[in-house]
């Protein structure tokens, strides 16, 4: 038997710490993916997906289940990870990872066995990877934030508009855009391009 | 092309992003692909959210790594403990009376017979008190003082009331 979010976190709420690990289990690799589209930066990415459950424990006692737990998970992460896009704005400094292009300890063992076999292939699929981030990471912080949680989370439409603080109808209009502008991105860089190329 | 053709184009064409993540009703998605059917310049547009889709999902996610499980479970013992140290005794107690609160939610029940009573002799309290109210003056061991303070009062006011009648200062003569 499958037990809901809503439920491991009333345990959670009564002091199990077993039903907390269980929830981390459930949604740390989503939530740093998660993250780490929207900051581009990996190391920085998990520290902010431990700071998003450390805080969801913090106020474990103060949860009630009247909206899902996911929205609330990711509105704690997209809040942080906003603050953070700011703090780097305002701050003027660069992550390693925007500078070399490649995070070459994420991909690295994958690599390594992969590379005798199809090593131009592998290059290719990698520099178009960059390409891709890249483009995403030029989009308007709120179409990116859409654009993540619907291609990669697979979230529906009313649970990004409680995450964004939104109505349906401006999430719509938002991932429309977002595709709109990804789509000519991605023609700038060289990819998505061809028959298709009107959007 | 013609202009009805035109406005028609530009009403799907904002609604293809949510026919694509399948967010439109199921009415206006039937009105949509009808309209596909017929629209080339619709139909390629769509297949353009598709391309960009499929390449967004060519990029490969990222994992947590092996620690961060461990990490945020140490982390979050290490609170758990320095919150219980450092907790003030009100909020204590009111974590307390919120357990309280949660263990009666979920054990008391309306057909339970403890709490069938319990509302039973609540009811009939207050319905006794409201129509049988004992005298608190017999009760209350300070009456007598109180009435004797009273009475004192009392006189006071009597005294306050008697009017003293005075002989005018002049008075008028009648021939």
């Amino acid at each position: 038997m499958i037990v809901s979010d809503e439920e491991l976190m009333l345990e959670c709420r009564k002091g199990d710490m077993s039903a907390f690990e269980l929830l981390v289990r459930r949604y740390q690799d989503a939530l740093v993916n998660y993250i780490y589209y929207t900051i581009n930066d990996y190391h920085r990415a998990e520290d902010l997906a431990q700071e998003t459950f450390l805080r969801v424990f913090k106020s474990a006692s103060r949860y009630e289940p009247k909206a899902s737990f996911k929205s609330w998970l990711y509105t704690i992460a997209t809040n942080l990870s906003r603050n953070e896009i700011r703090n780097r704005a305002r701050r003027n400094t660069y992550f390693l990872e925007d500078m070399v292009d490649e995070s070459e300890d994420v991909y690295q063992s994958e690599f390594m066995i992969d590379t005798r076999y199809q090593p131009d292939l592998l290059y290719e699929k990698k520099e178009r990877q960059q390409l891709i981030k890249k483009a995403l990471k030029q989009l308007p912080e709120n179409q990116r934030l859409a654009l993540t949680l619907v291609t990669y989370q697979e979230m529906s439409y009313e649970e990004i508009a409680e995450i964004l603080n939104c109505s349906i109808g401006a999430i719509k209009s938002l991932i429309h855009r977002a595709r709109q502008n990804m789509k000519k991105l991605l023609i700038k860089a060289g990819i998505g391009g061809g028959v298709n190329a009107k959007i | 092309m013609p202009k009805y053709k035109i406005n028609e184009c530009k009403n799907v064409q904002t609604q293809l992003a949510a026919y694509f993540d399948n967010e439109v009703p199921t009415w206006k998605r039937h009105l949509i692909r009808w309209h596909l059917k017929q629209c080339t310049d619709c139909s390629s547009r769509v297949e353009a959210i598709e391309q960009t889709d499929k390449l967004l999902r060519s990029v490969e996610p990222v994992k947590a790594s092996d620690t961060f499980l461990s990490t945020v479970m140490s982390r979050a013992t290490t609170m758990k403990v320095s919150q219980k140290i450092h907790q003030p005794l009100f909020n204590r107690l009111g974590c307390f009376v919120e357990g309280l609160q949660t263990w009666m939610r979920g054990n008391i029940r309306a057909y339970n017979l403890v709490y069938m009573f319990g509302l039973i002799f609540a009811v009939f309290t207050m319905i006794g008190v409201t129509l049988y109210s004992p005298r608190i003056e017999k009760l209350n061991p300070f009456t007598q003082f109180r009435s004797k303070s009273s009475e004192v009062q009392q006189e006071r006011l009597i005294s306050f009331e008697v009017i003293l009648q005075e002989e005018p200062k002049r008075s008028l003569k009648i021939r």
